[in-house]
């Protein structure tokens, strides 16, 4: 019993320095999680453009992805933007979460199908920058 | 049985070599395979369990292979189907043991997500309804009752840079549980169970464009409370890494409040587990 007492402390006590890690999370993630020249803000226009049903003209796009938070993800991103037609190709970026799309035919999706397929994989696309 | 105990060993020293993302063995996440993706996790949980005040055992062990299938069905919704295969060794208290296998009861349960809130490249907040029930698997050993015991609950994610957080909830209604060896939260008595696990990724310390797999630790505690007035928590430290379509992990629980009168409280549980996605 004394020994499940002690385990129990133990517990308690690392799990109390885990919370409190937590909570000082938000300094460590602005000064080491993301390089801070990436880090970007989506602004009111790039969420409007998202809705957008007209396809893209460009052959190539950098969507900007929010809540890409473990290898995983990347995997399902690319499943599902690979099932896009005319997507050919995707690049994943986990360290700014950009991911980059090529479209070389004639068939470009639209900005409302892309983010429909961010939401599939369970992330959020919150800006596109088409080259 | 000895060499059944030996193969189940060697096995789960071959799985620790490959885990599962932000979603610990034992808690639930308000994470979830994106429609048309599968996930299959395959698992072994060896527990020890101590004196049975109700039978008078000194000593069990029970060991789980439980075979999962996550579904992803739509953009927040998913089915997951559990099979446990088990086997057991029971410690009279006369000294003799008696071994025995078969399969465990089939758990279906559905994922709803009804909360995604993405806070930056990393970040995100999270939260699920899960339902579901247990069905016989038509084993005569004692492994599984003859009954349907649905339960509900929810579960809430949080991540944010290099830590996450899991939180669940579950209520498990047993219409007619298995009183002759009871296990945590699956006897005769409604279950009330609480799950919490702390992750904390160690490397890399800032994801690259080339990463590929991440390590992390975690921290589970783990609590069932009964109709019946027993209430038990173990808790303990884990490993896992998560690579893009596999992850594999390892997880070791000690008692932290043993309130058990009607069954034989955890002395300790050891899990491995591996995971794939496809």
């Amino acid at each position: 019993m004394h020994i499940s007492k002690s385990i129990a402390l133990l517990a308690i006590v690392s799990s109390t320095a885990l919370v409190g890690c937590a909570g000082s999370s938000k300094s460590a993630t602005a000064s080491d999680s993301t390089p801070a020249a990436d880090l970007y803000t989506a602004t009111a226009s790039d969420i409007e453009a998202l809705k957008s049903t007209e396809p893209l003209t460009a052959d190539r796009a950098t969507l900007y992805i929010n809540g890409m938070s473990c290898p995983l993800c990347v995997t399902n991103i690319d499943k599902q933007l690979l099932r896009i037609r005319g997507v050919s190709h995707s690049s994943v970026d986990l360290s700014t979460g950009k991911v980059v799309i090529d479209m070389p035919g004639n068939t470009k999706p639209s900005p409302k199908r892309l983010a429909d397929a961010a939401a599939d994989a369970g992330v959020t696309l919150v800006r596109i920058e088409a080259k | 049985m000895k060499t059944i105990h030996a193969s189940a060993a060697l096995l789960c020293a071959a799985l620790v070599g490959p885990a599962r993302a932000q979603q610990t063995l034992h808690t639930e996440a308000a994470t979830m395979p994106s429609p048309g993706t599968f996930v299959l996790l395959e698992q072994i949980h060896w527990t020890e369990y101590g004196l049975n005040p109700d039978t008078g055992s000194t000593s069990t062990t029970n060991i789980e292979w439980l075979h999962i299938l996550q579904i992803g069905l739509a953009r927040d919704f998913a089915v997951e189907v559990e099979l446990p295969v088990q086997w057991r060794t029971v410690e009279e208290a006369d000294g003799s043991d008696e071994s025995d296998n078969g399969v465990g009861e089939i758990d279906l349960t559905f994922k709803y997500r009804f909360f995604r809130k993405d806070l930056d490249e990393l970040g995100t907040i999270r939260a699920a309804l899960l339902g579901g029930a247990s069905f016989p698997s038509g084993d005569d050993h004692d492994f599984s009752s003859n009954a349907v015991s649905p339960r509900f609950g929810a579960v809430v994610t949080a991540i944010k840079g290099r830590f996450g957080i899991n939180q669940d909830l579950l209520f498990r209604w047993n219409t007619n549980g298995d009183d002759d060896f009871n296990l945590p939260g699956k006897g005769p008595s409604e279950a009330l169970m609480h799950d919490t696990s702390f992750v904390y990724r160690l490397a890399p310390e800032e994801f690259l464009e080339a990463t590929t797999g991440a390590w992390y630790a975690t921290f589970e505690v783990n609590g069932v409370y009964e109709s019946n007035g027993d209430y038990e928590i173990v808790g303990g430290p884990g490993i896992m890494y998560e690579a893009r379509r596999f992850a594999v992990e390892a997880l070791v629980e000690f008692p932290m409040y043993d309130g058990v009168e009607e069954r034989a409280e955890i002395d300790l549980r050891v899990e491995v587990g591996i995971r794939f996605s496809f």
